[in-house]
């Protein structure tokens, strides 16, 4: 192996020991002492390390962020249930529709008149409930 | 609170502990992405962006890593999203606050420093300045390192060798050495 390989690899295992992946050993211990080039390097890596520590800036927490981050997951999270509930409301109305379509061309329109007569009797009473109900929910 | 019941109950749903530890851990988040964007206001809508994944993924945080470490992985992930979103992100090479505002002669020396420093940063590819950062600044080892980027830890001790060749370089040919 010629001198410049050896001493290419001898720098990279210095840049190892330098971030702690590896320990010192005696024979590159040896060859940093007997190696101008590898020494140079070995110092560059501390340079380095002092030079580049200007650029460490004490950096503190900003609970703003945090806070509008949860907001934005709420609001995120909000958009989703809303999307949701619409698309089951959407299943509902539409099945709810054929059933009445089919029942129509079958000749069951008086059960239906019937049945929609009732539905709207429980819904004007039932829609106020629910909606006291999911009123209190919400200041819970 | 022990950071280990903090995950805990951030886990299974509590805003608070949740927010103590994105509070406890933000200061790395930011720090990591400032020094890979060297842009505050970029560093700050990422880092707003991370700690929302965090929140919205925290019952898939398994623990077997830091919650640190969790939350610089994202964050290079994030960063990485972003710049093919936008191509490339802005260096600011005077924004950074770093020296005194006082305009005397050891501030201007000090601000030209801290310029050819993020210059010399900025010049290295993406990839080598994430494994750079991580190991410089946050002693990560490379396994970690390996980890959070999700690559060979072969590949980033190469990343890591020849990102500080080119620094060193770089810095030679800034100002004839560091």
């Amino acid at each position: 192996m010629t001198t410049d390989r050896i001493c290419k690899r001898r720098q990279k295992e210095l840049i190892d020991v330098f971030y702690n992946e590896k320990t010192m050993n005696k024979e590159l211990e040896k060859h940093l002492e007997n190696c101008n080039e590898c020494r140079t390097h070995w110092k560059m890596l501390h340079d380095l390390k002092e030079g580049f520590a200007a650029l460490d800036i004490p950096t503190e927490t900003d609970i703003r962020i945090i806070r509008e981050a949860f907001q934005i997951v709420d609001e995120t999270k909000r958009v989703h249930r809303e999307r949701k509930d619409f698309i089951i409301f959407l299943i509902l109305a539409t099945a709810i529709m054929v059933g009445v379509v089919c029942s129509a061309i079958l000749g069951y329109s008086i059960a239906i008149i019937i049945t929609l007569a009732a539905f709207a009797v429980l819904a004007s009473f039932g829609v106020p409930v629910l909606f006291i109900m999911k009123l209190k929910r919400e200041d819970a | 609170m022990a950071d280990n019941d903090l995950i805990e109950k951030a886990k299974s749903g509590n805003r608070w502990a949740l927010e103590q530890l994105l509070g406890e851990n933000y200061h790395i988040v930011y720090g990591y992405l400032l020094k890979l964007s060297m842009n505050e206001e970029v560093a700050k809508d990422i880092s707003q962006d991370v700690m929302v994944k965090a929140i919205t993924n925290m019952h898939r945080f398994k623990g077997d890593s830091k919650f640190s470490t969790w939350l610089i992985s994202i964050a290079s992930n994030t960063y990485k999203d972003s710049l093919k979103k936008n191509r490339s992100v802005p260096v600011d090479m005077e924004e950074l606050n770093l020296v005194s505002s006082k305009n005397t002669e050891e501030d201007v020396i000090q601000k030209e420093h801290i310029r050819q420093l993020k210059q010399s940063l900025s010049e290295l590819p993406e990839s080598q300045r994430k494994v750079f950062i991580l190991k410089h600044y946050y002693n990560y080892s490379y396994e970690e390192i390996a980890g959070i980027l999700n690559c060979p830890l072969g590949t980033v001790r190469s990343k890591l060798h020849y990102g500080i060749l080119k620094l060193k370089n770089l810095m030679k040919l800034l100002n004839g050495g560091v």
